[in-house]
């Protein structure tokens, strides 16, 4: 009986210690992680194609998106991965006629360098905060599905809810070491005194490596975010 | 018209009323905007900017039944600077009874291009740090 229960007690407190080591060990990962994020080195080697992940929101998220992606050195940032939430019917045909276009003006284009993917949305216009949290999770594990097809080194989002699973994914790949990425939050212009609450959950537990907002009061209430003027 | 189940009627206005025309999508909207000489519009970022952009006189009517209310911040705050008139469903009669276009401040486009440098250069930096460790890996 003594023996059994010695057995039991050491194997008890060796899993514990286990289970304790293995937290450790990703507590530091993470730190690591958000502590590398969003550090700019010495420039050596030549510009590659970074895979790009767009999140697109419906209306003016995808109007100020756009207006980002215009300037944006589309041979750098490629391929271009849009998403949009299924039931957003004009973001990725917004999206289609910016490829389209760009592709038009430049002269021996080969192959495809956009793809347009849908998501499950995390909330709805009007959607009560309870049933939210079902859906967001649902979401999440869409979310988890595309993002192991994609594996982005870039992800650009601009506030809708859509993008927080996909950015919580993206750092969690960084975490396990699957793929490495910059996540880019930029705070939509409609934002001047208050934060959406993607752009606050991003900015809080510094998941995004640059947070950029549009306004003033914004950068002096949240002292990590660069303050960028509007856009639009 | 678009999600809600109001729907206008349409008039030519030949009789004196006013000529009522609609559409729930126009690829063609620039157009519509360019030929205005007042645009009354919801408060979504794109509608105004778009506006802005092309010089109209603006009125924007906030939908409060968004998540945070979040068009209100952007209409007042172009409302102050002067750039736009901002109404809600109840005040927006008084509003155009009341309105000075002339008084309006013109708006100067942003600028996206810094932003754009921003990430191009902070990518790079991620390329370098991943290649690094993967040749330390």
């Amino acid at each position: 009986m003594e023996k059994n229960t010695s057995r039991f007690f050491s194997n008890f407190s060796l899993g514990i210690t286990c289970l304790i080591a293995f937290i450790t060990l990703i507590l530091l990962r993470v730190v690591y992680v958000i502590y590398r994020s969003g550090k700019p080195l010495n420039r050596r080697s030549p510009p590659q194609a970074i895979a790009t992940l767009i999140v697109l929101g419906s209306g003016g998220h995808t109007a100020e998106m756009i207006n980002l992606l215009l300037v944006l050195q589309k041979d750098r940032f490629t391929p271009r991965f849009y998403i949009a939430a299924a039931t957003d019917n004009m973001s990725l045909q917004k999206a289609r006629v910016l490829e389209t276009s760009r592709a038009d003006s430049q002269s021996g284009v080969e192959g495809i360098s956009a793809e347009f993917m849908q998501i499950y949305r995390s909330r709805e216009v009007g959607q009560s905060y309870v049933t939210s949290v079902w859906t967001t999770l649902v979401a999440t594990v869409h979310a988890l599905w595309l993002m192991i097809k994609i594996r982005p080194q870039v992800v650009l989002c601009n506030g809708p809810g859509t993008c927080f699973p996909l950015c919580v994914i993206a750092f969690i790949f960084k975490v396990v070491g699957i793929r490495w990425s910059s996540i880019f939050y930029v705070e939509s212009i409609a934002r001047v005194k208050r934060l959406s609450l993607s752009g606050l959950l991003l900015y809080k537990l510094q998941i995004a490596d640059q947070f950029f907002v549009q306004w003033p009061e914004l950068q002096r209430k949240y002292p990590r975010a660069h303050y960028v003027g509007c856009l639009m | 018209m678009g999600r809600g189940s109001y729907l206008p009627t349409k008039s030519s206005g030949d009789d004196g009323s006013l000529a009522v025309d609609y559409f729930t999508f126009s690829s063609s909207i620039a157009d519509h905007l360019r030929s205005a000489s007042l645009v009354i519009s919801h408060a979504g970022s794109g509608s105004i900017f778009e506006t802005l952009q092309l010089g109209k006189p603006l009125i924007v009517v906030v939908n409060e039944d968004l998540m945070d209310n979040h068009q209100s911040e952007l209409a007042e705050e172009l409302a102050e600077r002067r750039h736009l008139y901002c109404a809600r469903p109840p005040t927006l009669c008084q509003t155009i009874a009341g309105m000075d276009l002339k008084s309006l401040v013109p708006y100067s486009s942003g600028d996206a291009t810094p932003v754009a440098k921003l990430i191009n250069s902070s990518s790079h930096a991620m390329m370098l740090m991943s290649m690094e460790g993967i040749a330390m890996g």
